[in-house]
């Protein structure tokens, strides 16, 4: 799985980078989300790869804290 | 043109916001830790094993290691002396991915 933390802000990007970030249901600075390894994924990733910090997992946790 | 007018920023506008024409060290030290956190994006897809365009894409751009200091801080300018100038008068130069030059310019 792809763990994907929006770490800078669409703000003054053009509309489809916005639209990447938004696809990849990020909403806010230092949101967290987890997707698997696809390549309609891997390409939105690499589209505003400025903006994030993305690691590898294995399995995507539960809602422990 | 007008008689005695100086054709200066100030005498057409009355404000005058200046621009360095290098980065200084704290800008340049910023630049590199950003081409390197975009590094460690392209790697983290990489290793993934997904295959698409955008990522053969990506990893034909150079490395931050392997980037001279002339492509890390300045960019292809077709109109400036040199053809070149900084990277910092590219909008949005901290959020947009600018390693390459035009083929015959990279020296």
């Amino acid at each position: 799985f792809f763990k994907i933390t929006l770490r800078r802000s669409p703000i003054g990007l053009p509309r489809k980078h916005r639209a990447a970030v938004k696809a990849l249901g990020l909403s806010k600075l230092s949101q967290t989300v987890y997707h698997s390894h696809t390549p309609i994924i891997a390409g939105m990733i690499l589209k505003v790869k400025e903006l994030l910090e993305v690691k590898n997992v294995k399995r995507v946790p539960t809602p422990e804290e | 043109m007008f008689g005695a007018f100086r054709a200066t920023i100030i005498a057409y506008g009355g404000l005058l916001w200046k621009m360095p024409a290098e980065m200084n060290k704290t800008r340049k030290a910023n630049v590199r830790k950003r081409l390197k956190a975009v590094d460690k994006v392209i790697a983290a897809v990489a290793e993934s094993g997904v295959k698409c365009k955008a990522l053969t894409l990506a990893l034909q751009l150079p490395k931050e290691s392997e980037m001279k200091p002339r492509d890390k801080y300045t960019v292809f300018s077709k109109n400036h002396k040199g053809y070149r100038k900084g990277l910092h008068k590219v909008p949005k130069f901290t959020k947009v991915t600018m390693r390459t030059s035009p083929p015959g310019f990279t020296s």
